[in-house]
């Protein structure tokens, strides 16, 4: 369990890199509340995490999810993400 | 958080104090205004919409004389940016004022007299039709016409729903917004809160460009087949850049084109105008943009994104609504 949840951390991170090209760590991803807090996030940039996430962890992210406040709280995140079928 | 919440709140709070201590208790405008939003809406509405030419006719010279300000800035403007003839903008300026008197005119329809309107031409709707496939929308750009909103209900009408972006403060009526800079406290306090929700009727479901799940909300609706219309000749998002548009630099919006990278979808430009009484629509074939290389591609997607507001706009200038901003007219 603790390994998936490692790799998911992991993947946050790829994500993260390659959208939005901000260098942050796992260790700093898991310390903070919210992805905002470590990178700045306009509303593209919102957008290309999003569909950065959805592409990652081949899933469509249900409409009701889709706002700010539940994509950039990171624990909810990877709560969510952990749930998805493998 | 809450502390900060508060002390915003009562920052809003000195500030309208501050402007309503400025004002003075009654203008000609709130007098107009009340004229404007009581009898005359409803003799519209016992009429109905088919008499709306017949009192385009008669409100137009009063149009004029209420715009004159405008209408000078319009025609300085369209002199400048255009590059036409002082007496073909004065023309083309005195067109637009009468479209901002149909559109003031229409805006005060009651919603159910609208299905009796004129309905709406609609070209090239073929172009929508391809654009459109399962699971993919369409981002249609649109220049900032006098006729939207009655396009709009037109095409609602004709089964064609778009959802606009459109940019709605969260107190819309505020002090920097130059319409109200003329009316006193009686509009200020009392006839503000009943001219927006009167405009706004008409354009029920938007997603406002200050909405911080705005652009998810845009992807969740061009994933489902939707459309989405977007207006880039105005700034006001993060994604502004200063371009050249119609012989002068100015803030405009690119977040379409970031909007159609990311989610695929094609930009389809739809242009509205009135001829005559007649709303048109028309929709074009989707711009040709490309993706795949940097900055330079980004470049040239921009300039593809202006070239086609400015033709559309060379053709229709008088259909612009903002022609008014001092910024055009004046800069």
């Amino acid at each position: 369990m603790m390994d998936g949840l490692q790799n998911l951390w992991e993947r946050l991170e790829r994500v993260i890199a390659g959208a939005l090209g901000a260098e942050v760590s796992c260790v700093e991803l898991r310390q903070a509340a919210r992805l905002d807090d470590l990178v700045a996030l306009d509303s593209v940039a919102l957008l290309e995490f999003t569909i950065g996430v959805e592409r990652e962890f081949s899933i469509r992210i249900e409409n009701q999810r889709l706002n700010r406040d539940f994509m950039t709280d990171l624990p909810a995140l990877v709560a969510y993400l952990s749930q998805l079928p493998t | 958080m809450a502390a900060g919440a508060q002390a915003s709140k009562e920052s809003v709070r000195h500030t309208v104090a501050a402007a309503d201590r400025e004002r003075p208790l009654v203008t000609w405008l709130d007098i107009a205004f009340l004229i404007y939003y009581y009898p005359l809406r409803w003799v519209l509405a016992i009429l109905g919409s088919r008499v709306l030419d017949l009192v385009q006719f008669c409100a137009e010279p009063l149009g004029r004389v209420l715009q004159r300000g405008d209408l000078r800035i319009a025609e300085r403007g369209m002199t400048k940016l255009l590059e036409v003839a002082p007496e073909q903008a004065r023309a083309m300026a005195r067109q637009c004022c009468a479209n901002r008197v149909r559109t003031s005119l229409w805006e005060l329809l009651p919603d159910e007299h609208a299905p009796g309107a004129r309905p709406v031409r609609i070209e090239g709707r073929e172009h929508l039709e391809q654009a459109l496939q399962p699971g993919r929308g369409a981002v249609l750009v649109a220049l900032h016409c006098l006729a939207k909103r009655e396009a709009r209900a037109g095409l609602q009408r004709a089964g064609i729903e778009y959802l606009p972006l459109i940019h709605l403060t969260k107190s819309h009526v505020n002090d920097r917004d130059p319409r109200y800079a003329g009316y006193g406290r009686l509009l200020w306090r009392f006839a503000r809160s009943r001219l927006h929700p009167m405009l706004w009727t008409k354009m029920s479901g938007y997603v406002a460009r200050m909405d911080p799940d705005a652009v998810l909300k845009i992807m969740g609706i061009l994933r489902d087949g939707g459309l989405v219309m977007v207006s880039p000749d105005v700034g006001g998002t993060s994604s502004v850049q200063p371009v050249r548009f119609l012989n002068s630099l100015r803030g405009m919006s690119t977040g379409s084109l970031d909007i159609a990278r990311l989610t695929g979808c094609p930009l389809i430009p739809m242009w509205v105008w009135r001829s005559g009484n007649q709303c048109v629509v028309e929709f074009h074939e989707p711009l040709r943009v490309c993706f795949d290389g940097g900055e330079e591609t980004r470049e040239s997607n921009v300039r593809v994104l202006i070239e086609a507001m400015e033709r559309q706009l060379r053709a229709h200038p008088e259909q612009w609504e903002l022609w008014d901003q001092r910024v055009l007219g004046e800069s």
